[in-house]
């Protein structure tokens, strides 16, 4: 009898600590477009490869692949700072964001050693208000500017082994800046948040890291 | 003083990332291209500064009565 998608998920989990992705839970908008490149340059840069919900699927069953992408990544990266309303109608908070942060805690909790969250902010303190069952939690603060994700990723990651200097993290975001529109084009998209465009940039990044 | 714990991660290889990525070989040869290009273009954009002159430079003669302030920024 085939394992359920559940044991499935278990199954690939297993050995995550040997396994180099990184989850990335970020507000897929324009707004974020720089932010986003300096996630993926940043986490690149410390040897790291880049998964988000980008790249799953329509058709599955949702819930089960976000789950199964958490439990298979030893990291993962949760920017909490699009509080705002959505305004378009009918005009709501979005709660993705928070709620796969939830399951992230929820696997370390269960699987102590397997994997490691980290919470992101633009402004200090504002997680205390929005999630104050994070009270107690480092937020990492990069107010809102690319600079300052690279000086949180740095902090966030500072017990791994290969530590990227600013300027690295920095030349492979300016590279990916340049050939985004190249990226866009081959793609026939006109947003950098598709599954297409986004594996493409995971994958340009590395190559400009120089791996 | 408990020793600070050093995760190590392996480095992977260039086809784990790809299937990882679920890219194919002709997208992963057409993004190395790309990247190599856009290297090459940045590191020619930073290239050699241009030669300074060598003859210093005068300063403004300072007007009588015009010290410099200084400021001094937080603490």
């Amino acid at each position: 009898m085939p394992p359920e998608p559940a044991d499935r998920a278990l199954q690939s989990a297993s050995g995550a600590a040997n396994r180099p992705g990184a989850f990335l839970n970020i507000p897929y908008d324009r707004a974020f477009g720089d932010l986003y490149l300096a996630y993926i340059a940043g986490i690149t840069a410390f040897s790291l490869v880049p998964k988000t919900t980008l790249e799953i699927p329509g058709g599955e069953r949702r819930l089960d692949r976000i789950f199964g992408l958490i439990r298979s990544c030893p990291y993962s990266f949760h920017d909490l700072s699009r509080v705002e309303l959505d305004l378009r109608r009918p005009a709501t908070p979005r709660f993705n964001m928070p709620f796969e942060l939830g399951l992230a805690v929820a696997w370390a909790k269960l699987s102590p050693g397997r994997h490691t969250w980290f919470v992101f902010e633009s402004r200090p303190r504002r997680v205390e208000k929005s999630l104050s069952d994070l009270a107690g939690t480092d937020v990492y603060i990069h107010d809102g500017r690319p600079a300052g994700v690279f000086r949180e990723l740095s902090n966030a990651l500072i017990r791994v082994d290969r530590q990227p200097s600013f300027q690295q993290m920095q030349a492979i975001y300016t590279g990916l800046k340049k050939d985004l529109p190249s990226v866009l084009a081959d793609a026939g998209a006109d947003s950098a948040f598709g599954a297409r465009v986004f594996t493409h940039l995971a994958f340009l990044a590395r190559k400009l890291a120089g791996a | 003083m408990r020793k600070p714990v050093v995760i190590t991660t392996p480095i992977p290889s260039d086809e784990t990332v790809r299937k990882m990525l679920g890219l194919t070989r002709a997208e992963a040869k057409w993004l190395e291209k790309l990247a190599a290009k856009t290297i090459a273009e940045l590191n020619k954009d930073q290239g050699p500064k241009p030669a300074t002159s060598k003859t210093p430079k005068k300063h403004a003669a300072r007007t009588s009565g015009s010290r410099p302030t200084v400021r001094v920024r937080g603490r």
